[in-house]
């Protein structure tokens, strides 16, 4: 945690602010219609399969693969750039959707696409904590 | 059996590079003069000018939104002006805009396309790519960068197909080897493939070479109707088909990354044609990164799957070879001009199909497929395109 974090942070539409919260708490949530059980990550206002408004915050596993990946080593935008070399990845959710994060731990060659990662929470300030991943 | 509505009747381009003097209303006007004197028309028989968004330039989005282009460029007669985009797919949402105005009973539609770059620092355009390309609330405040998503997109697609770097890197030799046929490409130094693969690595595994370069430029053209065009020019160019599709907003969400849709709206403008693969002459390929010229190569039908790779490393679409493709250079040697890309693309079909391409003229060209695509590679227009009606 640092107070001089200044980095871009995550600006919450309305309707991701349970997301927020709950990584706050470290829980992964996920949200999930009531009335057809789709997973839209990123949420939106309202499913984007059926139009409902109706949805519960689910706890995600936290588990997923990797999908693909890339590392960056030079041109990442200015905030970024005394993290290089950083690997960032779309991480396939055991829950069904594919989410962009950062994987955390690991050296660049030991990333692999179909790799197992586990989710874990990194609280870059007080008020937010980013879902990163770590290999398993 | 086509029945070609639409047709372009003259271009015009300035050179692309670094001219932090020349303003884009210059850029703009320079490349409305050239194509209203290469159409050889009465400039006051246009009555629609459109004007591309540029990126990151607000002042030159108000003065385009403001009406400046037909005052300056002295359209007495225009009846419609706006500012359209969607991001790199301008060239085809502004052709539909155009279209669209041509179809209410317009004349004549021009449309312009104007950016600088080179006053913003290498920091601002760094974040603003970085903006422009991510998702605020659920990418951005992990790093990601359009380098980053088109690195994860080159390893996603080389563990899909097999195809090595060095194939990809192939893609940037053949654009650069293009380039320098062209008098207002940017980069004017051959290019080896050593070069390619031995530059800085930027975002795994895309190295330095294989990220285009920011620059400033613009381009113009004025589209009509195929009757009209037939009566004004010795070689209007007709669009014979069209297919679009839209994919996603983040690439997470990109049903299959690695195809994006892209083959529905290529099959589309070859089925309104009533042509093929095998009848094109040249494809020009609006793609920015290399996998991607690949793997649009691949949905377009000129190779199998995973097989566009090595049809590039052998030659076969550089200059003299069987299959031309990006004749002008695309992005990674012409240059990046931001939503320009596919408009300087067009421009380049049009040049090559009525035999006006200079150096770089595929002898004997009918028939030609251009594709163009915008924001995090999301979404796929495609054009077949002749100097003939079939
Ligand atoms: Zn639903």
């Amino acid at each position: 945690m640092s107070n001089q974090y200044n980095k871009p942070l995550p600006n919450p539409q309305r309707w991701s602010q349970d997301f927020w919260k709950g990584t706050q708490d470290h829980k992964f949530l996920l949200k999930k219609c009531k009335e057809c059980g789709n997973i839209d990550h990123p949420p939106y206002l309202y499913c984007t399969e059926c139009m409902s408004m109706e949805h519960i915050w689910v706890e995600a596993s936290g588990k997923g693969k990797i999908y693909t990946y890339s590392t960056t080593y030079l041109g990442a935008p200015p905030a970024f750039t005394k993290d290089q070399p950083f690997t960032l990845a779309m991480i396939d959710l055991a829950e069904g959707p594919r989410m962009l994060s950062k994987i955390v731990g690991a050296k660049a060659e030991e990333i692999t696409i179909g790799a197992d990662v586990e989710a874990v929470f990194e609280d870059v300030t007080t008020d937010t904590t980013l879902v990163m991943f770590r290999l398993v | 059996m086509s029945k070609a509505q639409f047709a372009i009747i003259g271009t015009g381009e300035v050179p692309c590079g670094m001219y932090p003097d020349r303003t884009p209303l210059e850029i703009a006007s320079w490349a409305a003069y050239k194509a209203i004197k290469d159409a050889g028309i009465n400039k006051n028989h246009i009555d629609g000018v459109l004007g591309a968004m540029s990126i990151m330039d607000n002042d030159w989005n108000t003065e385009v939104t403001f009406g400046r282009l037909p005052e300056a460029l002295g359209i007495k007669n225009c009846k419609t002006t706006a500012l359209v985009s969607s991001g790199g797919a301008s060239s085809n949402s502004l052709r539909k805009t155009a279209q669209g105005l041509l179809l209410a009973g317009h004349e004549m539609v021009l449309v312009i396309h104007a950016q600088r770059f080179s006053t913003f620092t290498p920091g601002q355009l760094a974040e603003g790519f970085a903006k422009a390309g991510a998702d605020p609330e659920w990418e951005i405040p992990y790093g990601m960068s359009f380098n980053a998503l088109s690195g994860m997109l080159a390893e996603r697609y080389m563990y899909e197909t097999g195809t090595t770097i060095e194939q990809i890197a192939s893609v940037c030799v053949a654009a650069r080897k293009w380039a320098l046929l062209q008098d207002n490409a940017m980069n004017k130094k051959a290019l080896t493939l050593e070069q390619v693969l031995g530059s800085k690595m930027i975002s795994t595994p895309l190295t330095a070479y294989m990220c285009n370069v920011l620059a400033d430029g613009g381009s113009a053209f004025i589209m009509t109707t195929a009757e009209r065009a037939k009566k004004l020019v010795d070689k209007p160019v007709y669009i014979l088909g069209e297919g679009s599709e839209y994919s996603h907003r983040n690439l997470t969400k990109a049903k299959d990354l690695t195809r994006m849709k892209a083959k529905s709206a290529i099959d589309l403008a070859y089925q309104q044609a009533g042509l093929g693969p095998k009848d094109m002459d040249i494809a020009e390929i609006y793609a920015s990164y290399p996998m991607l010229t690949l793997i649009l190569f691949e949905e377009m039908g000129f190779c199998k799957r995973g097989e566009a790779g090595k049809f590039f490393m052998e030659g076969h679409t550089s200059p003299g070879g069987r299959m031309p493709v990006c004749t002008n250079g695309e992005a990674l040697s012409f240059g990046h001009t931001g939503t320009g890309v596919g408009i300087a693309l067009f421009v380049e079909s049009v040049r090559q199909l009525q035999g006006k391409a200079g150096r770089a003229q595929v002898p004997g060209a009918r028939f030609l497929v251009e594709n163009c695509g915008g924001g995090a590679f999301m979404d796929t227009h495609c054009s077949v395109m002749s100097n003939q009606l079939l």
